[in-house]
């Protein structure tokens, strides 16, 4: 927290090395919350960009009542919210759990070799993340990926802890139901 | 008799720790003797794997440079609001009310608004006049 502390009142006397360095430390957590929840390519890196803006412009009011990687966190998640409302995009689409079955995916030939295997295992997974309603993935990326607590994942998301462990778990459930249709136990235990 | 497996649910709260002392005992010496339990932690295990990797999400290297870049037109953008805005504001409001006044003479009209007599009791009749006075002229 000190080191979070010193490096915004580095920034905020106008250091701008300062707020390059908060941009590195900060951005694979951006691009992880916006490449997840935008999938039109061209505009992640613009979001992206918008995101670490906008910290600067409101820094001077972090407070410092969250840890400033949640509160970076939390205006990427809301600048991908109102991108796409915007753009009209179903934000919790529950149809989408059901619907979207493994048939309806183009199938991927397997490859011979274990690592190939590995592989196809990960784009697999992948393909169906992507499937999934946007507040699912949200929470399996923040969780999984980035490690946050629920506690933290309930501050960026502004929703009750209980509906974060509950996306959590269906969210799971979920993926092993639909990578076990396409694949043997055996070749998911890797 | 049926044998009763672990749920999704105790499996995933097993793997993310949230499972009491109590019950973690209870749970590693049903997976001991289980085999369907063994594959489905398996399957779990496996999961978590891959939810880690992190293989999709790359920005340029030049990110952090070409946003600290763009830094300046904020700095601009901010400190022309507070001054260039109200300047353009005022200088907008002042056009549009000499215009309306040389334009419409509502220099003369209210003149002779503040001329109309208004009797007390007698002040529909008198708007009314004052209309007739004022499409007469």
């Amino acid at each position: 927290m000190a080191d979070s502390k010193t490096l915004v009142r580095r920034i905020l006397a106008g250091n701008t090395r300062a707020f390059e360095s908060l941009i590195e430390e900060h951005k694979r957590l951006v691009s992880h919350i916006v490449f997840r929840m935008v999938s039109n390519v061209s505009d992640r890196e613009e979001i992206c960009q918008d995101v670490f803006m906008k910290v600067y412009q409101n820094l001077k009011g972090f407070q410092f009542e969250s840890k400033l990687s949640t509160w970076i966190a939390k205006i990427a998640y809301n600048s991908c919210i109102n991108y796409l409302e915007k753009k009209k995009v179903p934000l919790f689409d529950d149809c989408s759990l059901e619907e979207k079955t493994l048939d309806s995916f183009p199938a991927q030939g397997m490859l011979p070799d274990e690592y190939a295997e590995k592989k196809d295992v990960s784009r697999r997974l992948q393909t169906e993340i992507d499937k999934m309603p946007i507040h699912f993935r949200m929470v399996l990326t923040l969780y999984h990926l980035d490690n946050l607590t629920y506690n933290q994942i309930t501050e960026i998301m502004q929703m009750p802890e209980g509906t974060i462990k509950s996306y959590l778990f269906r969210a799971r459930k979920l993926l092993k139901q639909r990578l076990m249709a396409k694949y043997q136990p055996e070749d998911l235990c890797l | 008799m049926p044998v009763t497996h672990l749920t999704d649910e105790e499996i995933q709260d097993y793997l993310d720790g949230n499972l009491s002392h109590q019950s973690r005992i209870f749970l590693e010496a049903h997976l001991k003797t289980c085999e369907f339990c063994q594959v489905a932690l398996k399957q779990y295990q496996s999961l978590y794997v891959e939810l880690k990797q992190d293989q999709v999400f790359d920005l340029p290297k030049t990110f952090a440079k070409s946003v600290v870049a763009k830094l300046p037109m904020i700095e601009k953008a901010k400190s022309g609001f507070n001054y260039s805005d109200i300047l353009l504001g005022i200088l907008a409001i002042l056009i549009t009310a000499f215009t309306s006044i040389y334009y419409l003479d509502l220099g003369s009209l209210g003149k002779r608004l503040t001329h109309i007599p208004l009797p007390q009791f007698e002040f529909a009749t008198t708007l009314v006049e004052a209309a007739k006075g004022l499409v007469a002229a």
